[in-house]
């Protein structure tokens, strides 16, 4: 996969475990095209009836590529997962500024969240019987740690 | 025969011949009248009278003789009778090169000629490499019914890898990529990538479209195979070029050079880095000469003028990778004239050898005029004057061509040009032809490529030591990476307060590296820590070393 550890592995990985726990077909690097190089997404998941793309993204510039890229796929939604807030409100002024210039992204649901609040969302819209995203939060302490409170 | 025993007659003829002072009509009856014997001494005594004028101003002139150079359609200046130095413009084929120090009037004399020669060329390329000078001949020219077109750095559409007409992409290929490796003076090692990633871009090319220097760059980035460390110099020598003139480059069909040398342009490329510069310079020339080179035509008409001010940079010694040089030898006899103007005798061998003509003004520096002086093949004499007697506007001169090739002296009139503020461009018709935009580098940006990883320490230093809480800090972060920074403290069995300073200094070793990330709902975001690949080997290393 293209990118670093920023992008793969703190951006990407979260939700790659997420929809394969949720028995979805996720497809890291799905190319949009035919070709020697073509284009290609993060993340393309297929599951049930959704269609759902993922793009990490560092900076706002590449956001109406990725829907160009999520729009090529007939994808129902489009999920760019950005580190910051700044940057996804950055990315929301760019397709605003688009939209004004007569672009259109009415077809396609999209979500640009920075990471917390993305992955939030994905657990509320694709709920799982277990959590793997939160994996080190929960209130069941493991015995041999202890919690250096005497037991009930 | 001996000159003294030739009749005093005879004497004066020759003399007079030598020095042009019977090419007009009454000169020529002279010199008929003496060789058919029919001369009286109505007819020597005027021959005399012009020798003898000719001699006592040569005396006054100093070293230098009065220059024979009545006839032509371009004006260098004028002597010291205020009589025109005229030649024709054909003799700027050769290329010129005019030295001088600042305010020596190196500017109004490259003016002075750009005005005629605008008038009597067709293709006229002016670049303002510094300043903003060539344009205040836009409204004299226009006078003249001559649109000079002022183009700005960021207005131009160029594609370097565009294959020029009449030119196949296999010739093409390799002097694009010498052409790059050269301005964006890279290795050894990176120009051979550069030049195999261009021969497989263009054999894998559709017919109708090119590569552009951002296909290169990706397909660079891309390619895990290559040397890290000449990857990382070609990307970093392309990504400031295109994030700085992007914009120029983003075609994949650009302006067409041999639309350009039809117009009467000023580039001004004051506003952008030497390296933006060169990479423009270089594309605009070496796509025409190499044009005009596969045409096969040698010895044309002069049809493109191409002047450069503040050139500096260009030839220096100091550059000799700047390209030039070997464009110069290149284009010679092909229909380019280049005129270059420079500060000082910062110039490397091969341009004053391929500038057959020179100009030199007031310089600031005894070693430039011995420099100049020693190319023009000017005697001691003529250097010492040269020394202590030019002035602004004033400017020692030799042609390159013609049958008078002595040095001589000449005075460029001041120019009243009008100064303007105006700083628009004026593109005319090149806004109208045919350009190909690459629509899919629009919002290019060089942080979503595979970045090259750069160790931070060098080979043959010893890794700085790691004590024991260093070292179980860094196992935490590498079995379990991506967490925010301050999950690691009870990851790694210490307080909050000695993990940070833990995490400072390994952060500083270029162990760690952190990344700002809103990885909750709310709040200040997270610092999640990302393990290098020095801190794989020194956890390895720890492992290696321990009973």
């Amino acid at each position: 996969m293209k990118g670093g550890f920023l992008h793969n592995k703190v951006l990407i990985k979260p939700f790659a475990d997420h929809f394969t726990a949720l028995g979805a077909e996720v497809l890291a690097e799905h190319p949009v095209e035919p070709g020697r190089s073509p284009r290609s997404v993060d993340l393309f998941v297929v599951h049930g009836d959704d269609r759902i793309v993922v793009e990490a993204e560092l900076t706002p510039r590449r956001v109406v590529l990725d829907i160009e890229k999520a729009l090529v796929l007939r994808a129902t939604l489009l999920l760019v997962v950005v580190p910051t807030v700044g940057i996804a409100r950055a990315a929301e002024r760019l397709l605003a500024a688009r939209s004004r210039a007569g672009m259109s992204f009415a077809r396609l649901p999209l979500w640009i969240e920075p990471l917390g609040s993305a992955k939030r969302h994905v657990r509320d819209r694709f709920p799982l019987p277990f959590n793997p995203i939160h994996t080190q939060t929960t209130n069941q302490k493991h015995p041999s740690r202890g919690t250096g409170r005497a037991a009930p | 025969m001996k000159g003294d025993s030739l009749p005093k007659s005879v004497r004066e003829q020759i003399y007079a011949i030598e020095h042009g002072l019977l090419e007009d009509p009454l000169g020529r009856s002279i010199t008929r009248a003496i060789q058919t014997g029919v001369a009286d001494e109505f007819v020597t005594g005027i021959l005399t009278e012009r020798v003898r004028r000719h001699q006592i101003a040569s005396a006054f002139e100093g070293p230098f003789r009065l220059p024979s150079l009545g006839r032509g359609d371009l004006v260098a200046g004028v002597d010291d009778r205020n009589q025109q130095i005229r030649f024709i413009h054909e003799y700027l084929n050769a290329h010129c090169l005019t030295l001088g120090g600042s305010g020596s009037g190196k500017t109004t004399r490259s003016l002075f000629l750009a005005l005629q020669v605008a008038l009597v060329v067709p293709g006229v390329w002016l670049f303002d490499l510094r300043k903003r000078e060539y344009r205040a001949l836009r409204p004299s020219l226009s006078k003249a019914s001559r649109e000079l077109l002022i183009v700005g750095a960021r207005d131009l559409k160029l594609n370097p890898l565009q294959v020029p007409n009449g030119v196949t992409a296999e010739d093409w290929a390799p002097r694009v990529a010498d052409m790059l490796v050269l301005s964006l003076s890279l290795p050894v090692r990176a120009s051979k990538i550069l030049h195999a990633v261009i021969a497989k871009l263009y054999r894998h090319r559709s017919v109708s479209t090119f590569p552009t220097l951002f296909d290169v760059r990706e397909t660079i980035a891309r390619d895990a195979s290559h040397n890290a460390q000449a990857k990382a110099a070609i990307l970093d020598s392309l990504d400031p070029v295109l994030l700085s003139v992007g914009c120029v480059f983003r075609f994949r069909q650009g302006w067409d050079t041999s639309d350009l040398a039809k117009r009467q342009i000023v580039f001004e490329l004051g506003g952008i880095a030497e390296a933006d510069k060169d990479l423009i310079l270089n594309c605009l020339m070496l796509s025409e000469f190499t044009l005009r080179v596969a045409r096969g035509v040698s010895n044309p008409r002069m049809d493109l003028w191409i002047s450069m001010d503040e050139a500096a940079r260009l030839v220096s010694t100091a550059n000799p990778n700047g390209g030039l040089a070997d464009l110069l030898g290149l284009v010679r006899g092909t229909g380019v004239g280049l005129d270059l103007s420079v500060q000082s005798g910062d110039i490397a061998p091969s341009i004053l050898s391929n500038t057959a003509t020179k100009f030199v003004g007031r310089c600031g520096s005894a070693s430039d005029y011995d420099l100049i002086a020693g190319a023009m093949g000017l005697t001691a004499e003529q250097r010492l004057w040269m020394r202590h007697n030019l002035m602004p506007g004033v400017f020692v001169g030799q042609l390159g061509e013609g049958p008078w090739r002595h040095p001589f002296v000449c005075r460029i009139p001041p120019m009243r040009l009008s100064r303007t503020s105006d700083t628009r461009s004026y593109l005319g018709d090149l806004a109208g032809l045919p350009v190909a935009p690459a629509v899919e580098y629009e919002l290019w940006d060089p942080d979503h490529a595979e970045s090259v990883e750069v160790v931070p320490r060098t080979e043959g230093t010893s890794p700085p030591s790691l004590d024991e809480a260093e070292l179980r800090f860094l196992r935490a972060v590498i079995d379990q990476p991506g967490l925010p920074s301050s999950r690691y403290a009870k990851l790694a069995g210490m307080s909050p307060s000695k993990a940070s300073k833990v995490r400072a200094r390994l952060e500083d070793l270029g162990y760690l590296r952190t990344h700002e990330v809103a990885t909750g709902g709310r709040g200040r975001n997270a610092r999640v820590v990302e393990p290098l690949e020095p801190a794989f080997r020194a956890v390895k290393g720890a492992e290696g070393s321990e009973p």
